[in-house]
């Protein structure tokens, strides 16, 4: 797995949730549910497309109501990243 | 493509994700039967919850606590959040029954139904006799019969057009952009879909905006005649089109319906079909058929408030998805399902009870012209030919998560 490239993802995820939300990107730890912090369905395909436009890749907005964990969604964006 | 913008090649096969679409010959039993593996009912993940049981789902389809979700204000948001022009879609979900509530719902359901509605559409019914004529001919022309695109299409395609009044410059583009309406009912939709759906619609519209504009047929008027001719209360010109274009998309689930129900009857032993050549076989068993295998994957609800069904605690914005294929085929809750091979067992006013058009509110307007539709060419399909087969093979479906679509039926007329 290619670690920077899991950071970055791990980096842009968490502003993105922390744009969305209004939570400080410093309390959304790897392991917090994003269900507790708010994260909502337009969330999730707004965040969805910035993903797929940062990345170049195709990304189901429901991955984050499936994943529960930022860490989580970090995965598997990671396994269609590296599987492109 | 195919003409309906069915993506041919793409074979669906079960995800883990539940929300995919999934064949349902993966059951044991036999096409058209219940599909439940794989899906229990309850909270699948935060904010989804899949019900699978016939007692809650009967009773949350009326329940006003559980609501069609709110695309409108969701695709405002996304147009504002976006910076995105989302207009298009904006007017037609504004005009889709499905999304509408209130007093401009009801008008402009009652104005449909002028219509569509029982004693209303059976005017039409010459028309779609001699549309189904048509098409078996067109089937029997055929070099490789195929049930999928040479009956059910033609049959869906033209019945459809005639009595909603729908006469496209380029047929060959509305059909392929027409076949991908269906998408804006997914729940969370990419946003490049979003824009794709979009663009289908604006397509269409320009279309029909500039199509001939015939009044009917025979002394029949076509329903875009009567909307133009008398609006409901607030809709403009385009608002009537949307509404139109939105029906017509959603009719395909009729040409679906009629593919799995051949599939299903072509499917079972014989002495399970013995007098499916004789109309009045279908006034019997037409409405499991419909249970059984209408397209519809989901009836898609929002919880408005916390509350609670049965066993089931529902949060504020919950999306629930009423499996239909589970529901029909719940032998404990379901009357239909516990008298499967039997209906005459069951009183016709219960024949009825499933939930294939959905109930209350937002009932499918177009169920009687449906019935009538599939009644007339599944009677007229049978009768010609009575030695029909599908030819063998694994059926192939269409990659459509928000309805189970055969891609291709092809058959044998007669024996040699």
């Amino acid at each position: 797995m290619n670690s920077d490239t899991r950071r970055r993802l791990m980096d842009f995820l968490r502003e993105r949730v922390s744009q969305r939300t209004e939570v400080p990107a410093a309390e959304i730890a790897d392991d917090t549910e994003l269900g507790s912090i708010g994260v909502r369905s337009i969330d999730a395909v707004l965040i969805s497309g910035q993903v797929e436009d940062e990345f170049e890749i195709e990304v189901d907005p429901m991955l984050m109501f499936e994943c529960r964990t930022l860490d989580e969604v970090a995965q598997r964006l990671m396994e269609i990243i590296e599987g492109e | 493509m195919d003409e309906l913008g069915h993506d041919k090649d793409a074979v669906v096969f079960a995800l883990c994700a539940d929300m995919k679409s999934r064949p349902a010959t993966q059951d044991a039993g036999r096409p058209g039967g219940a599909d439940r593996r794989g899906r229990e009912e309850g909270r699948r993940s935060p904010g989804f919850v899949d019900v699978t049981s016939y007692p809650v789902a009967d009773a949350l389809v009326t329940d006003e606590a559980f609501a069609p979700p709110h695309m409108i204000q969701h695709l405002l948001a996304l147009e504002r959040e976006s910076g995105l022009d989302l207009s298009t879609l904006i007017r037609v979900a504004r005009n889709a029954l499905f999304f509408m509530s209130g007093p401009r719902h009801m008008e402009a359901r009652k104005a449909v139904l002028d219509t569509l509605g029982a004693n209303r559409i059976r005017a039409w019914e010459p028309v779609i006799a001699q549309v189904v004529e048509d098409a078996l001919s067109l089937l029997e022309g055929a070099a490789e019969p195929d049930l999928v695109r040479d009956f059910a299409q033609p049959v869906f395609r033209e019945t459809c057009r005639r009595v909603m009044g729908l006469d496209p410059q380029d047929p060959e583009t509305f059909d392929r952009w027409a076949g991908q309406l269906q998408e804006l009912l997914e729940p969370l939709l990419p946003l490049r879909r979003v824009l794709h759906v979009q663009e289908g619609f604006r397509t269409l519209l320009e279309q029909i905006a500039h199509q001939p504009r015939a009044h009917g047929e025979g002394g029949r008027t076509t329903l875009l005649a009567a909307l133009h001719a008398e609006p409901p209360r607030d809709f403009e010109a385009e608002d009537v089109d949307a509404l139109v274009l939105v029906l017509y998309g959603a009719s395909i689930n009729l040409a679906q319906t009629l593919g799995n129900i051949l599939l299903d009857l072509l499917s079972r032993p014989q002495e399970e079909r013995q007098g499916v050549h004789d109309p009045a076989w279908f006034e019997v068993h037409l409405e499991d058929l419909i249970a059984l295998n209408a397209s519809p994957r989901y009836i898609y609800r929002v919880a408005r408030h916390d509350g609670s069904v049965g066993d089931h605690t529902f949060v504020e914005g919950d999306n629930v998805m009423i499996d239909l294929r589970a529901v029909h085929g719940d032998e404990a809750g379901c009357p239909m399902a516990r008298d499967r091979g039997d209906p005459t067992a069951l009183p016709p006013s219960q024949r009825r009870a499933h939930l294939a058009f959905g109930r209350g509110l937002h009932r499918c307007v177009g169920a009687s012209f449906t019935r009538i539709v599939l009644r007339t060419a599944l009677a007229a399909l049978f009768e010609r030919y009575p030695e029909l087969t599908i030819k063998e093979g694994e059926p192939q479906y269409t990659r459509n998560t928000q309805a189970v679509a055969l891609a291709a039926l092809p058959c044998i007329l007669q024996q040699p």
